[in-house]
């Protein structure tokens, strides 16, 4: 190597005398590495530091920013933000030229990935020769290229055509939106109307009503009903509030129940946790004691539901009550209990109809009632409340889908529901875009839902289209990670991991003209990364992305300055 | 100060903080394993000690040495001791003491009436009936030199042998039975000088007399035959057994050693008071789940090792048990109105199971003898392969082929370098050990491929639990072979939970379960493994998730019908020693390779063919903190290659925690990252800026020293020294440095090291003893002089590290993608100058991965900077170089890429050239010196000076 190294020493100076380029630099930058008329080199970013211009690539790291070693390693032990130069600069004819970092500079190995020329390995370290294989990469990259960009291309057709699609399914949807709204806007006159109507019936008949019925309310007798009445109306509330309590929290228990019992199901005996242990049998003895609980019967359920459906005591007959006789002159009273109420209905709304057909007087101690009137009158209004009700949901539906993002151009507007699906280790992965992602077993076939669809974002991860190490070495071809768009879908909120988070999707996409799962990893337990190809990225959305990020950047940094005035 | 009851709110406060915490603090399950009390013998013996305690004078000790049974022969001492039972009645207990020629004597203690097989085991068990006598076998490796010109005289109740070394004596009281060991006439250790020895002879269980009264028994007869624990009954078919014996340091005031516990360096006191545990130190080597932080508690491994250290001098025991031991340690003051009040002396009181009692002493009197001394008895460390020794990264787990090379093709992304990708139990066909997982590593061939390609490693996990499941031949063999374990009945073969579910455990007690192992790593047979995949033995403890205290019932019997507790704490050490011998010859005959395999559970010994780490420690700053004392203790006895996982298992790094862990983790032996499967990804690159690029540089460091630390271990691997020397080992009269657990100098290059281990430190007290040397920032050259506490910067992107003057240090500052990739990269040499401007270091290389340098093919250099006539002077420390040629050839392009001197005085101003000889030919090279400013040591540095580093050379500063 010593001869070698001394070859290469005489070499480079002899390529010195003949004004080329030392080793590790690019053409363009060659001008940076031309000797001064003093015949000395100055360190790029340290115009203090000047060293002899044979000091350059001599393999001794002169330089603090390392740029006097761009064709050895000998300032590879810099730390990074240190270093002036790209690295060692591959020339790579026939392919695309690159840069190499300089700790894999003579270290051995032929980096034909990043150097197909092989110029990384000229001292033979430890015996290593590297082939210029730029003809054979070159020419398979400009394949793979050619392949990729016509992928792009086609990919961006079909881009356009979603676009197109999308700006219809708008249109449509805005359509959709005027008119709705102009329903509503109709509806809620009606329904005005329909509410005058019901109050006027109302008023008509409350007059009508008050002229029959004398409250002999001053006696003591109305005093203690009335307070009898507002004590069994609070009662009545007050039991259904606690029914609610009950029902929600009978709702939470059973829920935890279901928790307790899918641990006892699920747990692993073998992972020797004392916690889950003494969980599993503290649930086993709850579950012995449970058997002896008390559960309330249906019977006495039902009792409580009667209790809060039908008040049994007539208020207003006790206001008459005062003057009027037994029970025993109302021949209801000796008809069955539960006939009782039904029987009184059936003949009262005789009564009324008899009293609305003038055919009868009105009774003045008949019990109150509503008229027909107003029944088909609130009827009227609850049918167009209720229509009201929908038109305002289908309504908010719209708004909200015209306010959701569907990334650029409203690309993905087209996707929404389409799924897409392919086989991973020992599950099948189905991914629905803007919808539901989840996995099934290829063993039992059981399903997990890994998430819902919540939001589009933009990530960090951008990465470059193929590296040409997958020329190289077989196997590299499985891990991709090339051409990732930077748009992301996130699914959140899926199954409750055991021992973990709830699982959730972070779907990295890149451009293809079809739709496709290429590649699914459980990166955390429970946190899966899809890489999923869709032609919605074909195109120019990463620059648009670009754009509106430099936006947000502004506007944070307006109100940051509008925070900082305040503070001042 | 608003309200008058400020106070409440405060204590309120308080209480929730301590609430929270308590809630919040993760801490291992006491209940899961025993304390001194719920194990009989230890609570029996314990019990014993505080009866002569109580009873002082009046008490007397049962143990006679019959003088007429006493001989000399060779160099070693038989002769036997009566143990009165009764009036009448006494036990015969054979004693050897045999002399070796280097100081040190063992003191062997056995029971004639078990020798001789003369008794009844209960029901029916098939177990041996003598006392386990086959430590020895599997721990020492040597202890045969027998000084046969020991001289021996008894008079007065006295025996006394002269031996070894000269002024060494041992001084045997016949009765009251004790020994004394002595150097020029003083003694250094004393055996029963409290009278606490007791050998719990063999008995007939008498069954139980009808009106006999309860409370005359003498002793805690309860746990005589039978123990529960947990839900496991043990039905000790032999009865009480226990051995124990007080071992007394007089005058020495520090004890290191018995690792593995989570404790400090310094041995604290057991038994109560201020600042002391009321737990005696426990070896029963043990899955112990979510281990807490300062505890006598046991943990993995067991090495019952002991150094004690007094000013200028140092000695060491050895007790040579596998079987479950307690050790409870004392200190009183000697003299009180003594200036040197801090002198005192250690009582130490050791207490094993069953088994021989066998002990070792170890005259020291320097610690460099000593770990000489226990090396020669059982073994050095191996000189590990080259890759072992640079950084790894491990996960639980890498879920798949692709996960690998995504991790791989990150760490070259981002530049940082790595050697070797674990693999946890996942990657495994559901846990059937010797099979992959169809289905996420389809092809693991290709993989190994991929990583070999960049001279990287995988290490796979291999575990002693071998799943019981009809379908899985490995496990078919070992049932239809016998050599699995045996349950209690020596019928039938153990069954047990772990991992995979119901499994067997492999016996590599059995030669034939060894062999077979062998056959099993075989890449025809292990299919899928490749020459670059590599071992680690885990749960070999054993771990047994349904076994009394997560192990397995000490009544199981192993092969030649020992009970599982006679040999417990030896059980991994047989597994991982199988594993050993199996990769050493993986590529055929003549191709022997340096096997790397890392192992949870170890014992004396183990040093010889595994790495350990600390097991299971937690993501928190107690448990970084910790890590340190453990690697220390494991240095001084003997198994320095020793690491704690980097980020800690359980739990999630702060982004600050996971750095200073990579920091401190650059200075374990042992390197690797690691975490649970619960934990978040933490790979270095995820960790964003700066992070990232102080980890990456922290890995870098490491990567820059690998030469350092190669001749670090080399040293260890032939004469012991620790790779991680504690303060004591260095400065051996400096009291003030003994109890020293959080800084240590790394190997012989002078370089001191106090990793930051706390939130928020931005500068560290690092302490210099009273050498008078100057010490160097590593980074700046900032000198620090004088002897007590100085204040070292310690922003999060630095290491406090310093350059102790005197030492020469080796270094290769070309980080590459893998270790194996610096082989032929140049070398920068860093000269520390001494206090008198002088200074020398050592260099050791070969190639790291055969045994041909145990044919010579190696380079051993010395750099010695002599400032008489301030030249640089390489020297050879090969005694044959002869025989490198064939390694020396392979380097010769190697050279010296840069020449560092530190610390240069005035004179040095204005110097531009040196003189640079190698060989017949001289030359001029360029050197530039830097002036000191700031506080910080002037310098020089000799650019290029084209030696090489297999060659003599010189260089001329003057």
């Amino acid at each position: 190597m010593h001869q070698n190294s001394l070859l290469f020493l005489l070499s480079s100076s002899a390529s010195l005398a003949l004004a080329t380029v030392p080793r590790g630099v690019s053409p363009e930058d060659a001008r940076l590495y031309a000797a001064s008329p003093e015949n000395t080199f100055t360190c790029l970013s340290h115009p203090s530091i000047s060293i002899s211009h044979s000091k350059i690539n001599d393999d001794y790291c002169d330089c603090p920013d390392g740029s006097d070693e761009p064709g050895t390693s000998a300032c590879s032990h810099l730390p990074h933000a240190n270093i002036a130069i790209q690295g060692f600069y591959c020339r790579n004819d026939k392919h695309t030229p690159t840069y190499l970092p300089l700790s894999r500079v003579n270290d051995g190995i032929c980096d034909h990935e990043l150097c197909c020329d092989g110029s990384d390995e000229y001292a033979g370290v430890g015996g290593v020769k590297c082939e210029n294989k730029c003809g054979e990469i070159g020419k398979a990259a400009q394949k793979l290229k050619a392949q990729s960009e016509k992928l792009r291309r086609d990919g961006a057709m079909v881009r356009l055509e979603m676009v197109a699609r999308a700006k219809v399914l708008k249109r449509e949807l805005e359509n959709d939106l005027k008119a709705t709204t102009a329903k509503v806007e109709g509806i809620v006159r009606n329904v005005k109307v329909l509410e005058k109507v019901l109050r006027e019936t109302e008023e008509r008949e409350s007059e009508r009503l008050d002229a029959v019925k004398r409250l002999k309310e001053g006696s003591k007798m109305g005093t203690l009903v009335l307070a009898a009445r507002g004590r069994s109306e609070e009662l009545k509330s007050t039991l259904e509030k606690v029914k609610k309590l009950r029902d929600s929290a009978v709702e939470r228990l059973l829920t935890a129940e279901g928790i307790l019992a899918a641990l006892k199901e699920g747990y692993n005996p073998n992972f020797n946790d004392e916690g889950v242990k003494t969980a599993v049998r503290a649930w086993e003895e709850y579950l012995a004691q449970e058997v002896t609980a008390e559960k309330p019967s249906e019977a006495e359920e039902s009792d409580l539901d009667g209790l809060l459906r039908t008040d049994p005591i007539d208020w207003d007959e006790f206001f008459e009550g005062d003057v009027v006789k037994d029970t025993r002159y109302f021949f209801e009273a000796y008809l069955p209990e539960n006939t009782g109420p039904w029987i009184h209905e059936m003949l009262t709304d005789f009564r009324v109809m008899l009293v609305d057909n003038g055919l009868l007087a009105p009774k003045p101690d008949a019990p109150i009632t509503e008229s027909k009137l107003i029944t088909a009158a609130r009827d009227a209004l609850k049918v167009a409340q209720k229509e009201e009700q929908d038109t305002r949901n289908h309504l908010k539906t719209l708004e909200e889908d015209t306010a959701k993002s569907y990334g650029t151009s409203d690309v993905f507007r087209p996707l929404k529901g389409e799924c897409i699906n392919a086989d991973f280790g020992e599950y099948k992965y189905e991914f629905c875009f803007l919808g539901k992602a989840s996995q099934k077993s290829l063993k039992d076939s059981s399903s997990t839902s890994l998430g819902e669809f919540v939001r589009i974002e933009s990530s960090t991860e951008v990465s470059a289209e193929g590296t040409s190490r997958s020329l190289i070495e077989p196997g590299w071809e499985e891990v991709h990670d090339e051409g990732l768009s930077g748009v992301v879908m996130k699914y959140e909120d899926g199954q409750q991991c055991w021992n973990g988070p709830r699982r959730s999707v972070k779907a990295e996409l890149y451009c293809s003209a079809v739709n496709e799962l290429r590649d699914v990893r459980e990166e955390e337990k429970c946190v899966y990364r899809f890489e999923v190809g869709t032609p919605a990225v074909c195109g120019e959305d990463v620059e648009e992305d670009v754009e509106e990020k430099e936006k947000k950047e502004k506007e944070k940094k307006e109100k940051e300055n509008v925070i900082g005035k305040d503070e001042m | 100060m608003l309200r008058p009851n400020t106070p409440l709110p405060q204590l309120g406060l308080l209480l929730i903080s301590l609430l929270t915490f308590a809630d919040l603090a993760k801490t291992v399950k006491h209940e899961n394993f025993k304390t001194c009390s719920q194990s009989g013998f230890c609570k029996r013996n314990r019990a014993l000690a505080d009866r002569a305690t109580a009873a002082g004078a009046s008490w007397s000790s049962p143990y006679e040495l019959n003088e007429a049974t006493v001989e000399l022969k060779d160099g070693v001492l038989t002769g036997t001791i009566l143990k009165s039972i009764s009036e009448t009645e006494s036990v015969e207990l054979p004693l050897v003491l045999s002399f070796l020629d280097n100081g040190v004597a063992r003191i062997t203690i056995d029971e004639a009436v078990r020798q001789s097989g003369g008794i009844e085991l209960r029901h029916g068990s098939k177990a041996r009936k003598e006392r386990y006598n086959e430590a020895e076998k599997w721990a020492l490796i040597g202890g045969e030199n027998y000084h046969k010109e020991a001289i021996v005289k008894t008079e007065e109740g006295v025996t006394t042998v002269a031996y070894g070394p000269s002024g060494y004596q041992v001084k045997i009281a016949h009765k009251p039975f004790s020994v004394r060991f002595l150097r020029d006439g003083e003694a250094q250790v004393v055996f029963n000088e409290r009278n606490l020895m007791n050998v719990e002879h063999w008995r007939a269980k008498k069954e139980k007399v009808e009106g006999e009264a309860e409370g005359e028994k003498s002793e805690d007869e309860e746990t005589y035959w039978e123990e529960s624990f947990g839900g496991n009954t043990d039905s000790k078919p032999r009865g009480p057994e226990s051995i124990a014996m007080d071992i007394t340091f007089p005058g020495y005031d520090h004890v290191y050693g018995i690792p593995e516990h989570a404790t400090s360096l310094s041995l604290k006191e057991t038994r109560g008071g201020e600042g002391a545990y009321t737990e005696p130190y426990r070896l029963y080597n043990a899955d112990v789940f979510e281990y807490i932080v300062d505890s006598p508690m046991t943990l993995y491994g067991s090495i019952p090792f002991m150094q004690a250290q007094k000013k200028g001098a140092t000695v060491g025991v050895f007790w040579l048990s596998a079987a479950e031991t307690w050790v409870d340690v004392v200190k009183t003051k000697m003299n009180p109105n003594l200036v040197s009040a801090e002198r005192a002396t250690t009582q130490t009181h050791w207490i094993s199971e069953s088994g021989l009692l066998d002990v070792f002493v170890l005259p020291g009197p320097s610690s460099s003898w000593l770990y000489k001394q226990y090396g020669d008895l059982t073994g050095f460390t191996a000189l590990p392969p080259a890759f072992s020794i640079a950084y790894h990264q491990c996960r639980w787990n890498y879920v798949s082929q692709d996960d690998v090379k995504d991790i791989d093709r990150n760490f070259d992304k981002f530049d940082i370098p790595y050697d070797v990708i674990w693999l946890d139990i996942e990657y495994t066909d559901n846990k059937k050990y010797f099979t992959w997982d169809p289905l996420t590593f389809k092809n693991p061939v290709s993989m190994g491929k991929m990583l070999a390609k960049r001279d990287r490693k995988l290490v796979t996990i291999i575990d002693p639990h071998i799943k019981n499941d009809k379908n899985y031949a490995i496990g078919n063999e070992l049932v239809d072979k016998g050599l699995g374990v045996m349950d209690k009945t020596g019928e039938k073969i153990y069954e047990g939970w772990c991992w995979p579910g119901s499994s067997h455990w492999i016996d590599c007690f059995n030669p034939a379960a060894q062999a077979w192992w062998k056959t099993l790593f075989d890449f025809k047979k292990f299919v899928g493994s490749g020459p670059n995949t590599w071992i680690w033995n885990d749960m070999n403890e054993p771990s047994v998730f349904n076994g009394p205290e997560t192990t397995m019932p000490k009544d199981n019997l192993h092969h030649g019908n020992w009970e599982h507790r006679d040999v417990h704490n030896l059980n991994g050490m047989t597994f991982h020693n199988a594993t050993f011998e199996a990769l050493k010859t993986r590529l055929g005959p003549g191709k022997e390779r340096r096997p790397f395999v890392l192992t949870r559970s170890y014992f004396a010994g183990s040093q010889r063919t595994a790495a350990m780490w600390t097991g299971d420690n937690q993501a928190d700053w107690q448990h970084l903190a910790q890590a340190f004392p453990m690697l220390l203790a494991q240095g001084i006895a003997g198994m320095p290659f020793a690491g704690a996982d980097v980020g800690g298992f359980f739990g999630n790094p702060s982004k600050e925690l996971l750095t200073r862990w990579y920091q401190a983790g650059a200075f374990y032996p042992f390197f690797r990252g690691h975490a649970h499967i619960d934990a978040k990804r933490r790979e270095p690159y995820l960790a964003g800026e700066p992070y990232t690029s102080i980890i990456r540089d922290a890995i870098r460091l490491r990567y820059s020293l690998l030469p350092a630390w190669y001749t670090a271990f080399h040293r260890a691997s032939w004469e012991g020294m620790p790779i991680l020397r504690p303060h004591f080992v260095m400065f051996p009269d400096d009291e003030e440095g003994f109890a020293i657990d959080d800084q240590f100098y790394l190997g012989d290059t002078g370089l001191l090291v106090k990793p930051v281990v706390d939130i928020g430190q931005t500068e560290t007290m690092m302490y210099i003893p009273e050498d008078g040397v100057p010490y160097y920032d590593y980074a700046n050259y900032t000198v620090y002089t004088g002897h007590g506490v100085h204040t070292v910067p310690s922003p999060l992107e630095s290491v406090p590290l310093l350059m102790r003057g005197g030492h020469v240090i080796p270094r290769k500052d070309r980080p590459r993608r893998s270790s194996g990739l610096m082989k032929y990269d140049p070398y920068t040499i860093v000269i520390a100058l001494g206090p008198t401007g002088g200074a020398g270091g050592v260099l050791y290389v070969d190639d790291g991965e055969t045994y041909s340098y145990r044919d010579g093919e190696y380079i051993h250099k010395s750099f010695m900077f002599n400032p008489e006539d301030k030249t640089l002077r390489t020297g050879s420390l090969h005694p044959e170089p002869a025989k490198a040629a064939k390694f020396v050839k392979s380097m010769r392009d190697v050279r010296v890429e840069r020449v560092i001197v530190v610390g240069v005085g005035e004179e040095w101003k204005g110097k531009k050239n040196v003189d640079v000889k190698q060989g017949s030919k001289t030359w001029k090279t360029e050197v530039v010196v830097h002036e000191s400013v700031d506080g910080k040591a002037a310098y020089a540095i000799v650019r290029d000076p084209k030696v090489r580093i297999a060659r003599d050379w010189s260089i001329d500063f003057s």
